[in-house]
C-alpha cells in the first residue's frame, strides 16, 4: 500500500523541520548536518536527506510529513520523496536575498508534481524583513498563470502549519 | 473592473461632439461603469440624440416607439409629452460633466436590466414569479439603493479618498494604495459604520498622491483590510456591490489572508472555487451554500481588491466534483479530524 504523505519544501531556514516539528505526533526525525555556504549564519544546521514526522489517523492510517533538504546540492532527493504525495507546502524564507526568485525555483521543480496535485505556500520571517510583500509574490504567480494560497506564517505555530494544510487540502477537495 | 459602454448620437452639433468624447474619456477611472464613444448606434448601450430642433425630435420619436435595445438621452427639452415616460433620460443643455455622468449612470443601469430581462425571459424552466424575483435581485447597478461609502472604494488600488461630513467635519482619509487609514479624531477610530453609511450624507473627493502625504503627515495609520472585509460581510441584504452582476462569472486574483480576515470554512471553500472562477449560483449549488453568504463573501472580496470579472466564463464542469475519488475525500475527512481543522 502506498504511502499517505504531504511533502514540506522551501527555501533553506524557511523553518520546514519545524512546521513538521508543530504537527508531528513525534519529534521529527532529521537528517541534519552543520550548514555550510550562505546558510550557515542563518542556522547552525541543516538537513542534508529529509525531515520525518508523522500522525495517526483513528482508524490506524499514518500520514507521513516529509521535508525535503533546502539546498540545492541535494535536489535529487526531491523527486524520491514526492513519489505518492498528497500535495506540497512550500516555504519560503522572506529573509533571504530573493525569496521570489526562491518562490520561483520551487514551483518550477516541482511543477510536475505540483500538476498532479496541489500546493500552498507559506512566507516566514516576515517579522524580521517584510519585503518583498505578498503583493510580490503574486505577481510571479500571475505571470505564471498559477493561483496557490499564500499566507504569512510563523512555523513553530501549529495553528499557522494546520491552516496551510486546511489550505490544501481545500484546495485539494475543489476542482481546479 | 468596470462595466464598459458605448454611447452613440444623433443630431448633436459638431461643438458638442467633442465635448461629448472628452467627458466620456472622463469615465474611465470610473469604478463601476466607463463610457466609449461609437458611430454603430447598433452596438451602443445608449443614444443621445439633440432635441432641440425639429429633426432631432422626429427622430427621438421614431427610436421611442422602436423595439430597441439602448437607453434614450434627450440632449436639450424632450419632444412634449415624453420627459415622463420612464425610459428615458433627459441630459439639459449645456453639456457639463456634472449632469452627464448620472444621467449616464441611470442609462447603464436600464441597459443592464433590459439585457437581464431579455437573458432571464430565455429561462423557460423559471416561473414568472421567480422571474421577477430574478430581475430585482441579479441587476446589480439598479437595485443598490444606498450607494455606500465602501462601495466607493473598489477596484482602483492606488485611490485615496478624503472623507468629510457635511456639517464640515473632517473624517478619515482612505489609502488603498498602503491599506491604510487615518482619522482626524480617535473617536472616529472604529469607520465600519461610516464605510457602510451612505454616501450622499459626505463629502467624498479624491486626494493626489502628494496631497495625501501632506494630509496624513500628523495622523495615525490604521489598517484598513481588516475593517473593509467584516464591513463588506456584515452587509446582509442580499445585494452585491456596485459593479458586480449575479449572472457574471467571477475569479480571485488572490487569496483572501484568512488567517487575519477570519478562518471561515466556506470562505476556504468558496476561495479554491474561485480560482477556476464561477457564478454566485454556481458557487452557491455547488458549495450547497446559501446565497446570500456567496454574496457577501464576493463584496468582501470585492471591496479588497481581490476579484476579477471573468470574461471568458471557463465551463463549469458538473462532473469536476467527482475528480477526487471518494476514498480521497474520506482521507482527507480523516485527516482534518484528526487535526481538528
Amino acid at each position: 500500500m502506498s504511502q499517505i504523505k504531504f511533502i514540506f519544501t522551501g527555501s533553506p531556514g524557511a523553518g520546514k523541520s519545524t512546521a513538521i516539528a508543530a504537527i508531528s505526533e513525534f519529534p521529527p526525525v532529521a537528517t541534519d548536518v552543520f550548514a555550510t555556504d550562505s546558510l550557515s549564519g542563518v542556522k547552525e544546521k541543516t538537513t542534508v536527506a529529509m525531515d520525518f514526522g508523522e500522525i495517526t489517523l483513528e482508524n490506524g492510517q499514518k500520514v507521513r510529513l516529509y521535508g525535503t533538504p533546502g539546498q540545492k546540492r541535494f535536489r535529487f532527493m526531491w523527486e524520491i520523496l514526492v513519489q505518492g504525495g498528497l500535495g506540497l507546502i512550500i516555504l519560503i524564507d522572506n529573509r533571504r536575498p530573493n525569496p521570489v526568485a526562491d518562490l520561483e525555483l520551487y514551483l518550477s521543480n516541482f511543477e510536475t508534481f505540483i500538476d498532479e496535485t496541489d500546493a500552498v505556500i507559506g512566507i516566514t520571517g516576515t517579522d524580521v524583513k517584510d519585503t518583498p510583500t505578498i503583493d510580490d509574490y503574486y505577481e510571479l504567480l500571475n505571470k505564471r498563470n498559477q493561483m496557490f494560497p499564500i499566507f504569512t506564517i510563523d512555523a513553530r505555530q501549529k495553528d499557522d502549519v494546520l491552516l496551510l494544510l486546511n489550505a490544501l487540502m481545500t484546495c485539494l477537495e475543489i476542482p481546479s | 473592473m468596470p462595466h464598459e459602454f458605448k454611447l452613440s448620437s444623433q443630431q448633436v452639433s459638431a461643438k458638442d461632439l467633442p465635448v461629448l468624447k472628452i467627458i466620456l474619456s472622463l469615465t474611465k477611472t470610473n469604478a463601476v461603469a466607463s463610457w466609449d464613444y461609437t458611430d454603430n448606434a447598433q452596438v451602443a448601450a445608449a443614444l443621445m440624440v439633440d432635441t432641440d430642433s425639429d429633426e432631432g425630435r422626429s427622430a427621438f420619436k421614431k427610436l421611442i416607439n422602436n423595439d430597441r435595445k439602448q437607453a434614450l438621452i434627450a440632449y436639450g427639452n424632450p419632444p412634449e409629452g415624453l420627459d415622463a415616460v420612464n425610459d428615458i433620460f433627459v441630459l439639459p443643455k449645456p453639456l457639463r460633466s456634472k449632469n452627464i455622468i448620472p444621467v449616464l449612470h441611470q442609462a447603464a443601469e436600464w441597459f443592464i436590466n433590459i439585457q437581464q430581462e431579455s437573458l432571464i425571459a430565455k429561462e423557460p424552466s423559471k416561473s414568472t414569479e421567480e422571474k421577477t424575483q430574478n430581475t430585482l435581485t441579479k441587476t446589480g447597478l439598479r437595485t443598490q439603493t444606498i450607494r455606500r461609502i465602501i462601495n466607493l472604494l473598489p477596484n482602483d488600488q492606488n485611490k485615496a479618498l478624503h472623507i468629510v461630513e457635511k456639517a464640515n467635519n473632517q473624517l478619515v482619509v482612505i489609502d488603498r494604495w498602503r491599506n491604510r487609514y487615518y482619522v482626524y479624531s480617535p473617536i472616529n477610530a472604529d469607520i465600519s459604520k461610516l464605510l457602510l453609511s451612505d454616501a450622499r450624507n459626505f463629502f467624498i473627493e479624491e486626494l493626489e498622491r502628494k496631497q495625501l502625504n501632506k494630509e496624513i503627515e500628523k495622523l495615525i495609520p490604521h489598517e484598513l483590510d481588516i475593517t473593509l472585509w467584516k464591513a463588506a460581510l456584515s452587509i446582509s441584504d442580499g445585494q452585491l456591490f456596485d459593479g458586480l452582476l449575479r449572472t457574471e462569472s467571477f475569479q480571485l486574483r488572490r487569496w483572501p489572508d484568512l488567517k487575519r480576515l477570519g478562518n471561515d470554512p466556506l470562505h476556504m471553500k468558496l476561495t479554491a472555487m474561485l480560482r477556476r472562477g464561477g457564478t454566485i449560483d454556481y458557487l452557491a449549488d455547488f458549495l450547497n451554500a446559501p446565497i446570500d453568504e456567496v454574496i457577501r463573501f464576493t463584496n468582501a472580496c470585492y471591496a479588497l481588491g481581490f476579484l476579477d470579472h471573468q470574461h471568458q466564463p471557463i465551463a463549469q464542469a458538473t462532473s469536476a466534483k467527482k475528480q477526487l475519488s471518494n476514498s480521497k475525500r474520506g482521507l482527507l475527512s480523516r485527516i482534518r479530524n484528526r487535526l481538528g481543522i
